[in-house]
This record gives C-alpha cells, sequence and structure tokens, in this order.
C-alpha cells in the first residue's frame, strides 16, 4: 500500500506540472503576472540591443527632460537615462535570478539536511546558522560578504566570477534562510509520511531518500517562495546599490539609477527618479502577484480563503 | 510565566554570542584596513604601524574578540576609531533620533494598517474590500527608499515649504518641528508595511469570523458591533502583533536607505558611516545592538501573546494547534 501511495504522489506531482502554465493562464491576475514575467524577461534578453545610444556615452545636453531623442531625459553627465535603463534593468533582472538560484539550492539543501535530523546537532546547527543571518542588518552584510567573497579572482572553470555575480551571492546569502526554513518545515511534515518509511525499511540511501523521494514533495513551498524571494532579491539589489554598496559605477542598474537621480530630486529632475522606481516596483508586484498565484496552484494547504482552508484542513487530518 | 521569561532570556544568550563571533570574524575578513584609512594612502609607514598598533590590530584575531567581549559584557563598547569617543555615547546619541522614527511609522502602520485590514474583512469580496486589497498589494510592492524619493520629489520640488524634506531637528530644539521632520521619513518607513498589515488584519479577521464561537455569539444575539470589536478582533490581532513585533526589530535597527534619503542621523546612518570608514568598533558595536533588541522584541512578543491570549499560557498541549 505504502508503494503505490509512493508513484501516486509523483504522478500526481507530474500532472501538475504538466498544466500548470495552463491553469494559472486561465485566471485573469495570473496572466497579468506571466505577461509581466515575460516584459522583464524581454527587457533582460533583448533590451540592450535596443538602447538607441551608448549607456556610458557623455552627451552635451546634460538634465534634459525626455524628449524625442531621449525617451528617459539625460542625466548629470549627459547620459542617455533610456539606454542605461534597458542595461541597467539586464543587471539588476539577472542579480535577481542569480541570487534566488543560489539562495534556492543552498537553502533547500541546508533545510532539508536539518529536517531529516530534527531535533540532532545537525539540526540545531544549521537553524542556528540561519537565525544568526537573519539577525544581521542586511545592508552591512551584503557588502561585507561581496567584499569578503571579491578579494580573490573566483573562477568556476573558464568562468570568472565578475561583481555582478558576486553581488548575487551576497543577495543569495541573505535569503538562504527563507528557503531553509521552509525546506525544513515541509521535511519534518514528510518524514512522518508513510512512504519514507516504506523507503527507509527497505534500505534507501539518505541522499536517494532527500533527492528522489522528499525534493519532489516539497518542491511546491519552495518554488511559490522562490517568485516572493525574486522581488526581495531585486528590491535588496536596488537598496544595496542605491547606497552605492552594490553595483559599482559606471555600471548601470535600477539601484544605482536611482542613486544618480538622488541629487537631482529636488531640482526637478523627476524623469531619473520614476522610470527605475516602476521597474523595481512593478517587478516586485510583478512577482508577488505570481507567488500569490503559485501558492494557491501549487500549495492548497496555504490558501488565503477560510472556506477553502477549511476543506485542506480536513483533508490534512485524514 | 516568569520561568518562561527566563528560559526565553537564557536561550538568547548563545544565539547573541554565535552573532558577536560572526559579526567579528566577517568584519575582520571584509577588505579594508582601518589604519590606512585612518592615517591616509601617503602616510609613512611608521605612521601606519603606530596608527596601527594604537587599534591593536596587530594582536591576533582571538585575542581581539575576547578583549572585546569581556569590555561589552561589562557594558563598554570601546572607543572610535575616527573621533575616540566612547562608542555607547555615538550610539546614544542616534538613537533618540531613530526611535522617535520608529514609533512615528509603527503608530502609521496600526492607525491606518488594522482599520483597512477589519474594513476590508468585513466588507469581504465587496468593492471597497478590492480596492483595499489592490492598494495594500501596491503598497507592499513600492520598497520604501522609493517612496522615499518620491516624497521628496513631491514636497522638495512639486510643493516646495510644506514639509521639511531634508534634515532633523533634535526634539529638545522645537518639538512640532521635530515631529514634522521625521513626519515623512515615517511615511516612507511605513508604507509598505501598512499594506502588509491590512493584509494580514484582513485574513486573520476572516479566519476568526468564520469561527463557531462567532456563529454561536450571532445566534444568542448578540449586538453585531459586539462581536466584532470585543470577541473577534482581540483574536484576529495576535498573528498582527507578530508582525508589528518583527518590524519594531527592524525599525529600531534604523532604516538606512530612508535615513540616508531624508538626511537624518539615525543609528542607520551611522552603522553605513562607520562601515565606509572601517570604523571596526563602532560597527560591531551597532550592529549587537541592533542583533540585541531584534532578539529581546521576538521574546517580548511571544510573551505578549500569552498575555492577550491566555490559551497560550496553558500550552499547545490543549489546544489544537
Amino acid at each position: 500500500m505504502t508503494t503505490t501511495a509512493t508513484t501516486e504522489k509523483f504522478s500526481v506531482h507530474r500532472a501538475d506540472e504538466v498544466s500548470l502554465l495552463r491553469r494559472l493562464a486561465a485566471r485573469k491576475i495570473s496572466m497579468v503576472s506571466l505577461i509581466g514575467v515575460g516584459v522583464y524577461l524581454a527587457i533582460a534578453l533583448v533590451g540592450p540591443f535596443l538602447a538607441p545610444f551608448d549607456p556610458a556615452a557623455l552627451g552635451d545636453d546634460p538634465l534634459a527632460a525626455p524628449s524625442g531623442t531621449h525617451w528617459m531625459g539625460t542625466d548629470s553627465a549627459g547620459r542617455d537615462v533610456f539606454s542605461r535603463f534597458l542595461y541597467g534593468s539586464r543587471v539588476s533582472i539577472l542579480v535577481g535570478f542569480l541570487a534566488v538560484v543560489f539562495a534556492l539550492v543552498l537553502g533547500s539543501l541546508l533545510g532539508m539536511l536539518a529536517g531529516m535530523k530534527s531535533g540532532k546537532l545537525r539540526d540545531s546547527a544549521i537553524m542556528r546558522l540561519m537565525d544568526v543571518i537573519l539577525a544581521f542588518p542586511l545592508l552591512v552584510l551584503v557588502p561585507v560578504i561581496t567584499g569578503i567573497l571579491g578579494q580573490r579572482d573566483l573562477a568556476v572553470g573558464p568562468l570568472v566570477i565578475g561583481p555582478v555575480v558576486l553581488i548575487a551571492m551576497a543577495i543569495g546569502v541573505v535569503l538562504v534562510p527563507v528557503f531553509a526554513r521552509i525546506a525544513r518545515a515541509s521535511v519534518l511534515a514528510e518524514m512522518r509520511e508513510d512512504y519514507v518509511t516504506a523507503v527507509r525499511s527497505f534500505g534507501g540511501r539518505s541522499r536517494d531518500i532527500l533527492l528522489r523521494n522528499l525534493l519532489p514533495n516539497i518542491a511546491a513551498p519552495l518554488v511559490v517562495q522562490a517568485a516572493f524571494g525574486l522581488a526581495m532579491a531585486v528590491s535588496v539589489e536596488a537598496a544595496v546599490s542605491f547606497l552605492g554598496l552594490g553595483v559599482q559605477p559606471p555600471g548601470a542598474s535600477w539601484g544605482t539609477l536611482l542613486a544618480d537621480a538622488r541629487q537631482y530630486v529636488t531640482l526637478g529632475a523627476w524623469w531619473l527618479v520614476v522610470f527605475p522606481s516602476i521597474a523595481v516596483a512593478v517587478f516586485v508586484l510583478v512577482f508577488n502577484l505570481l507567488g500569490d498565484q503559485l501558492r494557491d496552484e501549487l500549495d492548497p494547504r496555504a490558501k488565503t480563503t477560510t472556506r477553502k482552508r477549511k476543506t485542506s484542513r480536513e483533508g490534512a487530518s485524514k | 510565566m516568569l520561568k518562561m521569561t527566563a528560559a526565553r532570556l537564557g536561550s538568547a544568550v548563545p544565539v547573541l554570542l554565535l552573532i558577536s563571533v560572526v559579526a567579528f570574524t566577517l568584519l575582520r575578513l571584509a577588505p579594508g584596513d582601518p589604519a590606512l584609512l585612518s592615517v591616509g594612502m601617503e602616510a609613512p609607514p611608521e605612521a601606519l604601524a603606530k596608527a596601527r598598533a594604537d587599534m591593536r590590530l596587530d594582536d591576533p584575531m582571538w585575542v581581539q574578540y575576547f578583549s572585546w567581549l569581556a569590555d561589552m559584557v561589562r557594558g563598554d563598547l570601546g572607543t572610535s576609531y575616527s573621533d575616540k569617543a566612547p562608542v555607547t555615547d555615538a550610539i546614544g546619541d542616534r538613537l533618540p533620533i531613530t526611535v522617535q522614527l520608529a514609533v512615528m511609522a509603527l503608530l502609521f502602520i496600526g492607525i491606518v494598517g488594522i482599520p483597512l485590514g477589519v474594513i476590508s474583512a468585513l466588507r469581504a469580496n465587496k468593492l471597497t474590500d478590492q480596492l483595499i486589497r489592490i492598494a495594500s498589494l501596491g503598497g507592499i510592492s513600492v520598497p520604501n527608499f522609493v517612496v522615499a524619493l518620491f516624497l521628496v520629489l513631491i514636497f522638495g520640488w512639486w510643493f516646495p515649504g510644506i514639509m521639511p524634506y531634508q534634515g532633523f531637528t533634535p526634539i529638545g530644539e522645537d518639538v512640532v518641528e521635530s515631529l514634522r521632520s521625521t513626519l515623512l521619513p515615517a511615511v516612507a518607513l511605513a508604507a509598505p508595511q501598512v499594506g502588509l498589515v491590512a493584509r494580514l488584519t484582513r485574513s486573520s479577521m476572516l479566519e476568526v469570523l468564520s469561527q463557531d464561537y462567532v456563529s454561536a455569539a450571532r445566534a444568542m444575539g448578540v449586538r453585531e458591533r459586539v462581536i466584532i470589536w470585543k470577541d473577534t478582533l482581540r483574536n484576529a490581532l495576535l498573528p498582527v502583533i507578530t508582525v508589528l513585533g518583527v518590524q519594531t526589530g527592524f525599525l529600531l535597527g534604523g532604516s538606512v536607505v530612508v535615513e540616508t534619503v531624508f538626511g537624518i542621523p539615525g543609528l542607520g546612518r551611522l552603522l553605513v558611516e562607520s562601515f565606509a570608514i572601517r570604523d571596526y568598533p563602532v560597527t560591531i558595536g551597532v550592529m549587537m545592538f541592533i542583533a540585541v533588541v531584534f532578539v529581546f522584541v521576538n521574546i517580548v512578543v511571544d510573551l505578549l501573546y500569552g498575555v492577550i491570549n491566555p490559551r497560550i499560557r496553558v500550552g499547545y498541549a490543549s489546544g489544537k494547534e
């Protein structure tokens, strides 16, 4: 009986994945957020090719308001804000994605390792470390980690890890505890399921249980959190770069664009503020919406309306 | 209750120790030499060596750590590298400003967020509810420093002269002016949290309103107003209080970015300024202060739970969840 339960779980899960996109598209709000995700992806992929000017080229018309030539105006050095915006969007979005991938992989692994040995030394060591990360002021932690990682030239094979990737990794570290906590909590619940006991009694190795049996079954809440994590990573990047502790000039990102804007706000250079602000805010909104919708689809236990919650509680008590 | 308090306080000690070790190590590992930054690049090597010795940077790291720890336990956080003033004084100077800002922000969050959530829950799925929910989600999505920049744009350029948007007036100088100088920063800090609290209050209210005891009260003819304000809200506010508590921790840590935009010399500014010149004693002092506040606020929140909802004091064993 236990083995059929296992296969059932897998097959149900696979079916979910196949139709997930289609089911999301059927809802109006999810459709809006999916379109938003698509627009941002497109900007990140092809944006720089559409830039009308060299983003670093100094112009002779500083602080010009938006016009036919300069769609988003020019900054204090006469650079075309629209071109800088397109290049900067790629950097911001890339940092966000890399940070979440990093946090998702490391956090899930640590959380699962902790959850499998709950109450043991490994568990408390990992989770206390997560508490420590959470207790630090984020805006100091990110530059400190970037600095430490950046002291030596890091390289993965032929790929040299550049400053943008370092910032992404530092933001990733900050996000790790969120994923670790969710992974641990989910594993704790799964460990009580019959199928885990079954696999264990057959002598399954821990590594196989972890990756083959547990991971597919706890993936849903982690995927949901990844959407929220992206929103968070992007706003952290913007804040850190805004303070001059993240992406360094002359490189552009939403944060550095806003940092450039800061001194000129009171001179009325609204175009320097408005466009990157909207980009950040809409990005966060789109991924928060996506996260909400994904949670409704993937993780019925966390549904927000009361009536649905009641039914799921009955389901859980079975 | 007393026993529970003592146990929670005791469990905070190892966490704080671990935080101090990690903070100390991370800061020393980060690139940048405080001695070099203080004497300047062109200084003769002897001056650099003297500065290093003064800062006790030549000692092994563990010696530095334990002497710092011993001082800290006695309430001495060391002296700043830059102005040779005690770190506790530096924190003491900045703290009231951050507290003033945090209290104002919390008031905004509570006064605006909770009623919005209650209204939203009572009008569930009606137009008012939909509007509030859209506004909350929008609010959550705009990072606070973006709100801050827009406020500066509005009050610094479009409508100048209405509200101060730069700098801080100490409360000792002029109470009204002081409150006015922190009003916009407080709004910027509160804006994203208001949405969060409204959303949380809404879902929590809905959950409680569907409980059997609410139906029973209704069946017995208890007036709706009494049900909502007396029976429901009290239980519904539990999760809201947790979130407000955690936010207090963050707010007391000072919001570096909002303080930067408005030129407010709070704790957050102190942290970033000291880190920029690698003034280790100040940076680690502020970090530890924030961590202590953060840990203790969480403990207070846990204990408050018991005060608000006596069921929890009895323990989880008797309850279902």
